[in-house]
């Protein structure tokens, strides 16, 4: 009972600190609904069939929003948190290391699950976007990208000293990697070389196809893959993290 | 029959080569205001962090409140309260969001409102944590590690980086705290704070504790005697001012430093410096503080 109002009230607080940050709001609401308007409306080509591409941006902003929780938020609260010494201060406290650290994964899941939740709002009700597959797959392949994607990223408070350091990883990954996992750019519309030898070494290119694919309407069963290597990513993720992770 | 609190035995914690506690071994009695004190870098956050269960000990025995920092670490923590040197909270938590924050934590907790009226941040309660002054800050970690009603609590350079009235307000604090029943802990390396405060104070140096009793007792061990200081006109009367027994005197341009041994001296030198109606002026006597215990002890001063 302790441990669980511990987690509720850890989670809750979180959560309420999230809100409050402006970057961490802008990036989980504004732009990815920002970019799907900019998309629809701008970029287009005029004999584009829109159901299609309406469909291949809704869940490629969907990772967009996965990635800047797992590249930004989580990474940059850590190393502020311990760079404060409130890590420190929360250990001091009779809670175990699990508990702070899971309830911090949760909050980001549910900002991140709002976000995604207002895109889907608006490409459904604005652009008739359609989810082809089931719902429960869907959610499914949502909770596994995200839970890869935030533990692999845990590397970056492992590395960064300070909340400069961890600010400058986090733009000097985020952006090339938006372009070469076919969040911004289709895969097939990137350079051979590009797709071959990079794209599939980028962890977030297989959330991309994996939630594409789910949107899509294709059964998980022929992601298996791609499942396959996320879980993989979120074992390593969870090893380094384990090995390298500091209090302070 | 005092209670004992706190027993430490031959603790002994190191990084590598470097040895940050070097056998250390004191008692802390129930509800004494004891005092840790040295100069930056001598080991006295490694100590204290080694009581609350943050650092484990390369070896050595402890017990806080009968209970083993490292095997009963979540029990301990149920009952001593914690401010950490330098500790902050993030940005955005408001005062009372972050008092109710560890009031969670804790299986007995204290409302948050009374606990920031005893800390005078009640008008703050609403107010975001960056927005606070420097003093204001440290009141809130007081409020916080006193969340828990604990029996033990650690105050680590609690008023470092304080203007002079808000280092006041939380010596007050720190009294107050021990007024209600509570064993402190005060980590400081600023030795007036040591001496108003503490009921004993234990010397820390290079890992080691180097003198441990009441700062009375400390003071009165160096045999420091008493000093005046004086701004003199004409240097002539130096020479029979040095003749007085029991009379040290150092020279610096006009500036003189008078070392006595007692008041009989003191009263000597006044009665030189009237016979030859001398000049002077900024005439002080002052007794020997902690300051000059740990330079008499360690043979080097506090601030280098």
């Amino acid at each position: 009972m302790m441990v669980l109002r511990q987690f509720v009230k850890l989670t809750s607080t979180e959560l309420r600190l999230f809100q409050r940050e402006p970057i961490a709001v802008l990036f989980t609401f504004i732009v990815p609904v920002f970019f799907l308007f900019l998309t629809m409306e701008v970029f287009i080509p005029g004999d584009a069939p829109r159901e299609i591409v309406i469909n291949y941006v809704t869940p490629s902003l969907m990772v967009l929003i996965i990635a800047s929780t797992a590249v930004f938020a989580v990474p940059q609260t850590i190393v502020s948190y311990r760079n404060i010494k409130f890590l420190k201060r929360l250990k001091g406290s009779p809670v175990k290391p699990l508990t702070i650290l899971s309830s911090l994964a949760l909050a980001n899941f549910i900002a991140t699950v709002l976000g995604i939740a207002l895109l889907a709002v608006v490409a459904v009700l604005v652009y008739d976007a359609n989810l082809a597959g089931s719902l429960l797959s869907f959610l499914a392949g949502f909770v596994l990208a995200f839970l890869s994607l935030a533990a692999i990223f845990l590397f970056i408070p492992a590395v960064a000293r300070s909340e400069r350091m961890a600010i400058a990883i986090s733009y000097i990954i985020f952006f090339p990697v938006m372009f070469f996992s076919g969040v911004f750019i289709p895969l097939d519309r990137l350079p051979d070389w590009i797709a071959r030898y990079i794209s599939p070494f980028i962890p977030i290119t297989h959330a991309v196809e994996l939630m594409q694919g789910l949107w899509q309407g294709n059964p998980l069963l022929d992601l298996t893959r791609e499942v396959l290597i996320l879980l993989g990513i979120l074992c390593l993720g969870l090893v380094i993290a384990a090995r390298t992770f500091r209090w302070e | 029959m005092v209670k004992t609190v706190i027993v430490v035995r031959d603790l002994i914690k190191s990084y590598g080569d470097l040895v940050a506690v070097d056998g250390v071994s004191f008692e802390v009695y129930e509800n004494e205001i004891f005092g840790i004190v040295g100069p930056n870098g001598a080991g006295k956050t490694t100590l204290v962090e080694c009581l609350e269960g943050l650092r484990i000990p390369s070896s050595g025995f402890i017990r806080v409140l009968d209970l083993d920092p490292k095997a009963d670490g979540y029990k301990l923590r149920q009952l001593i309260g914690i401010q950490l040197q330098e500790g902050k909270f993030p940005d955005r938590i408001k005062a009372r969001e972050a008092l109710e924050l560890f009031a969670a934590l804790y299986s007995r907790s204290l409302p948050a409102g009374p606990l920031l009226e005893k800390v005078g941040l009640l008008d703050k309660a609403d107010d975001y944590f960056d927005s606070l002054s420097g003093g204001q800050k440290q009141r809130l970690s007081i409020a916080l590690a006193l969340v828990n009603d604990p029996q033990v609590v650690f105050f680590d350079e609690l008023t470092t980086g304080l203007d002079p009235q808000a280092r006041r307000a939380m010596w007050g604090m720190v009294s107050s705290t021990r007024e209600a029943g509570k064993t402190v802990i005060l980590v400081t390396h600023f030795m007036e704070e040591a001496e108003r405060l503490c009921d004993r104070v234990a010397i820390v140096d290079r890992g080691r504790i180097v003198a441990l009793d009441t700062p009375a007792n400390l003071i009165r061990g160096i045999d420091g005697g008493l000093r005046i200081n004086l701004w003199l006109d004409n240097l002539s009367i130096v020479t029979q001012l040095e003749n007085i027994k029991g009379c040290q005197v150092a020279v610096s341009g006009q500036d003189i430093t008078i070392q006595c041994a007692d008041d009989l001296v003191v009263d000597e030198v006044k009665l030189v410096l009237k016979d030859n109606n001398c000049n002077f002026h900024d005439f002080t006597v002052s007794k020997p503080t902690l300051e000059d215990v740990f330079l008499s002890i360690t043979g080097k001063e506090m601030r280098e």
